[in-house]
């Protein structure tokens, strides 16, 4: 193993069509994303190992053509995501380098069709709630496995309304986090506000605003709450699935 | 295009690639499948895709992925 120079976007994406092939096992997904972080990376002949800086920890890419992993540096989390038919071969590989299961997901899918439509509680929140919707998010997702965003991407997201909202006297009772028009990235409302319907008006508010066309959600494959909510609004589980590993 | 088409069925065999128009945007295909067939089009075709290719505009259609490999032979 040796650790990739010069680091940062540039030095690395050069490397990643070196690795692209048939038989790669990769968790490469938005590569744009990767030219906002602060990169470091490593290679081996069967692999290059990207890893991007959070706070105690190091978020893991992976491009993999053999194994083994490598050891690398710190505490490292990566999330596998195994399209239908895939056989678990990085997993295994993961496995034997001593990185053990964090949380399993599953994606939903919800096909093209009409929806009962937005309750009138829920709006779009604005920049102005950034500490509010930031605070419940933390409050509800665990901080390694939440796929939270930064402040930065946050703000951006409200900028651009991608955040649906309802609150109540004391403040946000709820939040939804979309990605583009197709994707719910987090849904979640604070404990004292479940079971009122509120996750569901939500979710409705975000079908409506994208036409109800097809669209997709992770969510934990354990938590039966969630799942109900969008197996109630028409998603079911299309194949895919996902585990995230850490190794401290 | 028939030889895409045997690539692109093996990779997401689920896919109506002959029918679908906007494959990213309706969510059909996601970013780790662009992945999954961008390397299967580099062995197929001995072409080499940069990242900068990645980008969802390439892969609305078997159409557009067809450009991209052929922009990619005349590389």
């Amino acid at each position: 193993m040796r650790m990739v120079s010069p680091t940062g976007f540039d030095g690395i994406a050069a490397l990643i069509p070196k690795y692209m092939g048939p038989g790669l096992m990769t968790n490469l997904s938005d590569v744009s994303s990767l030219r906002r972080e602060e990169l470091s990376a490593c290679k081996t002949n069967g692999g290059l190992y990207i890893l991007r800086r959070r706070e105690g920890y190091s978020l893991l890419t992976f491009l993999i053509k053999s194994g083994p992993v490598p050891e690398l540096p710190g505490t490292v989390v990566t999330e596998l995501v195994a399209r239908p038919g895939d056989r678990g071969e990085a997993a295994e590989l993961f496995e034997s380098a001593g990185y053990h299961k964090l949380l399993r997901r599953v994606r939903l899918t919800r096909p093209a069709g009409a929806a009962d439509g937005p309750g009138k509680a829920v709006y779009k929140a604005s920049p102005s709630e950034l500490s509010e919707v930031d605070r419940l998010l933390r409050s509800c997702f665990d901080p390694v496995t939440g796929c939270l965003p930064s402040k930065d991407e946050l703000s951006l997201d409200l900028a651009e309304g991608k955040v649906f909202a309802v609150s109540v006297a004391n403040g946000l009772a709820g939040v939804l986090r979309a990605s583009g028009r197709r994707e719910i990235r987090q849904l979640c409302v604070g404990e004292p506000y479940r079971g009122r319907g509120i996750a569901g008006a939500l979710v409705e508010a975000f079908l409506a605003e994208n036409g109800n066309g097809r669209c997709s959600v992770w969510t934990g494959s354990e938590n039966a709450a969630a799942l109900a909510v969008y197996k109630k609004h028409g998603f079911s589980a299309d194949g895919y699935t996902s585990t995230v590993f850490i190794k401290r | 295009m028939e030889k895409l088409l045997e690539i692109l069925k093996t990779v997401c065999p689920d896919v109506d690639f002959e029918t679908e128009t906007d494959l990213v945007e309706d969510g059909i295909l996601t970013s780790l499948d662009i992945v999954m067939i961008v390397s299967e089009l580099m062995a197929s075709y001995d072409i080499r895709i940069d990242v900068d290719d990645l980008m969802p505009e390439n892969f609305k259609s078997a159409e557009t992925i067809l450009e991209l490999v052929k922009r990619a032979e005349e590389n």
